[in-house]
């Protein structure tokens, strides 16, 4: 008991809780590298999906016979895909998915009456468990990249204002993820509002195809949608980067964060009011 | 003389486990040079059943009585050893002999969880290959029997557990079997359910000479139940005789506790020890050679108010540990 | 196996597949919202192309028709697969749970009955898609409709193969689910993209680890423009994986462990 209060005055209580969730995260690490076949075959997707992109893209380039196109090099172009794949499969578990089992096995209800807030909760865990698997993503993919494209140079600019957009893309991401896992106190089955977003992330997410490359009229629409403003807008940033268009993102994606928040705040009262009068 | 129909000779069934260590370096090392440890599930048994026996194989968990099961329906290839059964080596001819036997495994449902359960027989029919009038008969009897009429057009999510269970057993019986191995039949059951369930097992062995090979770690379903017991503890047979001999011999005893409405005083029963008590219950262990527990409710029903009764049978691990000390004198 | 065996089974496919849509009915709102929202994520996916075309109009020869068969055919066949036989998908978590006992007691092949025994219901928005955007694409003829329906139920049976080798490894190696489904993935990854594009060591990963060349290039191919010789090395590369499949299957049902295991305290 005293070991613990030390540990809290110690450090502080932002401190302290820091230090939960890194423990949280290393048992997410060992948990998923004590699967060797299933590491390694994770990574040969990634790998996969690289090598598709650079010849993919390096095909079209030299169809069109162009070296850059909306700003970005072919290189540019790989590298930016791997980010946003890395950024995105690294939330894995899918969040909505968990959610939505909480939602429906009642666990959610009972957190009511915890010391704890279900929200902040869920967000920590959620960051706990993506951040190793953003690292041997990152990792894994930028040897593929160097490999098949290159090394692009980045300044520590573009690094600092990217992972400034990709926390903001976290929180995004996570409170989309909030209510649609939320939806399950209405819905029967909310695996169709997964697709939809995720492939509303794929189109318009930068996935397949930087954001830059569309046409023009499309792409202003697709910087205005909260799709791009999770994992495209840091990826985009770190392989070129442009002050002003850092300024365009976090603007959006703050409107978005504040939206959304207020949305998912919204609906976990209600579900939680709609439990009681259901559960009796 | 009865014909044979199961026949087991040497058996073995031997399991080979990974053997992991932790972290990513422990992780990468046992992919490569990966360590096993042997454990030996069922090792040599041999032992026949005679048509229309009803026979009790208990043990403890982990005991190898799913195991042997398996094996003889053909779900797992043993290690070594010889199986007959009705005729068929269950490794090699599993889908012959499936037509003429039937399963029960306690936990693991076959009806459709969203249909009724007469959806789920019309197509059992179909995977049996049942010509439809024999189907019309049998599941008209089997209806019958089991009292389901009501039950055969809502969907099993809306039954309750004991219902379910009736509508289970039909549907391994659509066939006919001619051998039904049931693996913990009533497990999870209440006291009704378990009594609706031991009932019918009884009249398929008795009315209509099927054979039934029955797992349980339930002393209650053997007592009530079985001519034979079959005791299998690490693999190996350690008892296979009457079940009259295994109850005379190992088991002796029953806890039953008495709650009342009032405090017993003058408990007085003869066989029956009090072990120990509360103000309002009272433990008793009953020698069953002496009295039976029925006499021992009755009494109980006459003299106090009683607002609950609980019975527990002999731990499975007393009477194994019975064994052994025979054998070794 | 005889030719009426082959007509029982097929049969009891369709019987067992009516029953799972018929017990997926009983929620009729959740089966529509699965059904729709399949249609729209598969629309999403056209979109991306529709937009990636819009810059690079022709991929070695390789248009947005092309693109747009090619996901006619790709969700036909995925659609087949999962409608039918959904069950294949989670052999290897049906294996390591030992769940596979349930379909060992009955007197069908276990193979079959544990794939059929499952049907994914927004794969009927998948087919609902495939064949609009196969009616929608371009000139279609007799011909080429019986064409496409020959191609699209071969090219579903090599997909079914290729799910039933990768998930019967957890024979073999024990946990082997997130590994196989990460398979499924690169094979799928690989049907989105114009298949001009691919070359040198990465084409002969498409060839023959990851079938997708078998499953998408190929038949793609064999629709616009049919070939006996291209038709007939689809239907040989079917029946080797076949065979690879039923004996990795077969040879894995023997080291079967059952769900014995469990109760085993270490």
């Amino acid at each position: 008991m005293s070991e613990v209060k030390t540990l809290q005055n110690g450090s502080g209580l932002f401190g302290y809780k820091f230090l939960k969730y890194f423990e949280i995260a290393k048992v997410n690490y060992f948990n998923s590298s004590a699967y060797l076949v299933n590491l390694i075959s994770r990574s040969a997707i990634v790998v996969i999906r690289i090598w598709i992109f650079t010849q993919l893209y390096k095909v079209s380039y030299s169809i069109s016979g162009v070296s850059e196109i909306g700003g970005l090099t072919v290189a540019m172009v790989v590298w930016s895909l791997m980010m946003t794949q890395s950024f995105q499969t690294a939330t894995r578990p899918q969040l909505s998915k968990l959610i939505d089992e909480e939602v429906k096995s009642g666990t959610l209800a009972y957190s009511v009456n915890r010391p704890y807030s279900y929200i902040l909760f869920h967000f920590s865990g959620f960051i706990g468990r993506s951040i190793p698997n953003l690292f041997i993503n990152l990792f894994i993919g930028s040897l593929a990249a160097i490999v098949l494209v290159g090394p692009i140079g980045f300044g520590w600019k573009a690094l600092v204002f990217g992972a400034v957009l990709l926390l903001f893309g976290y929180i995004l991401d996570f409170f989309v993820s909030l209510i649609i896992g939320l939806t399950a106190f209405w819905v029967e089955d909310t695996s169709a509002f997964t697709w939809i977003y995720s492939k509303g992330q794929l189109v318009f997410g930068g996935l397949i195809l930087p954001i830059a490359l569309f046409p023009d009229y499309l792409q202003k629409i697709a910087e205005l949608l909260p799709f791009s403003q999770m994992y495209y807008g840091a990826a985009r940033l770190i392989v070129h980067f442009d002050l002003s268009l850092f300024l365009q993102y976090f603007a959006t994606q703050l409107i978005w964060i504040l939206f959304f928040g207020v949305v998912a705040y919204y609906l976990f009262n209600k579900g939680i009011k709609h439990v009681s009068v259901n559960g009796g | 003389m009865n014909k044979t129909v199961i026949e087991v000779k040497n058996l073995n069934k031997e399991f080979q486990i990974k053997q992991k260590s932790a972290g990513f370096i422990g992780g990468l090392s046992s992919a490569f040079s990966p360590k096993y440890k042997h454990i030996k599930a069922v090792d040599d048994i041999s032992f026949t059943v005679e048509e229309g026996e009803l026979l009790a194989f208990i043990g403890p968990n982990g005991a190898g009585k799913s195991t042997t099961i398996k094996m003889l329906t053909g779900i797992l290839f043993p290690t070594s050893g010889k199986m007959k059964v009705l005729g068929f080596n269950p490794s090699e001819d599993r889908q012959k002999l499936a037509y003429h036997i039937g399963s029960v495994f306690g936990q693991k449902p076959q009806l459709w969880y969203h249909l009724p359960p007469i959806d789920t027989y019309n197509l059992f029919a179909r995977i049996y290959e049942l010509k439809p009038k024999d189907y019309k008969e049998r599941l008209d009897f089997l209806v019958e029997q089991f009292e389901i009429q009501d039950l055969l057009k809502t969907p099993v999510r809306k039954l309750s557990l004991g219902q379910r269970m009736r509508c289970e057993i039909v549907a391994s019986l659509l066939h006919k079997p001619k051998i039904i191995f049931l693996d913990e039949p009533t497990i999870g059951l209440d006291v009704v359910a378990k009594q609706h369930i031991r009932e019918v097992i009884k009249y398929l062995n008795e009315k209509e000479k099927v054979t039934i090979f029955l797992t349980s770690h339930d002393a209650g379903d053997i007592e009530t139940l079985a001519k034979r017991t079959v005791v299998i503890n690490y693999g190996k047979i350690i008892f296979d005789d009457t079940t009259e001999k295994l109850k005379k011999n190992f088991i002796k005893s029953k806890v039953i506790e008495l709650v009342t409405e009032e405090p017993i005083k003058n408990f007085d029963f003869e066989g029956g020890k009090i072990i120990s008590r509360t103000k309002y219950s009272l433990k008793v262990e009953l020698d069953t050679a002496k009295n039976s527990i029925d006499k021992l409710l009755t009494y109980a029903m006459d003299n106090f108010a009683i607002k609950d009764i609980n019975i527990f049978d002999t731990p499975m691990e007393e009477i194994i540990a019975g064994i052994y000390r025979e054998q070794k004198v | 196996m005889s030719l009426s065996t082959v007509a029982k089974y097929i049969s009891l496919t369709w019987e067992m597949t009516k029953s799972s849509i018929l017990s997926a009915m009983e929620y009729r709102v959740s089966f529509l919202v699965q059904v729709f929202g399949m249609l729209v994520n598969d629309i999403a996916l056209v979109a991306i192309w529709l937009i990636f075309f819009q810059k690079f109009p022709s991929i070695n020869g390789w248009q947005f028709q092309d693109t747009a068969m090619l996901f006619a055919l790709t969700t036909v066949n995925f659609a087949i697969v999962m409608i039918f036989a959904r069950g294949a998908f989670e052999f290897s978590k049906t294996i390591a749970r030992g769940e596979l006992d349930y379909y060992l007691s009955f007197p069908k092949n276990v193979l079959w009955h544990a794939s059929v025994s499952k049907t994914d219901i927004s794969a009927i928005g998948d087919l609902l898609f495939g064949l609009i955007i196969f009616f929608f694409s371009g000139d279609i003829s007799l011909e080429k409709i019986g064409l496409f329906a020959v191609i699209g139920v071969l090219t579903a049976l090599i997909f079914l193969n290729f799910i039933i080798i990768t998930q019967s490894i957890t024979f073999y190696v024990g946990n082997f689910e997130e590994a196989a489904e990460q398979m499924f993935h690169a094979l799928l990854g690989f049907t989105l993209y114009p298949q001009t594009a691919f070359y040198g060591a990465l084409k002969i990963i498409m060839l023959t680890i990851i079938p997708a060349f078998f499953i998408a290039t190929l038949p793609v191919q064999l629709i616009q423009k049919f070939n006996l010789e291209f038709f007939l090395i689809l239907l040989g590369f079917w029946i080797l994986t076949t065979i690879i499949a039923t004996i990795i299957f077969r040879r894995g049902l023997r080291r079967y462990e059952s769900g014995n295991l469990i109760n085993v305290k270490m």
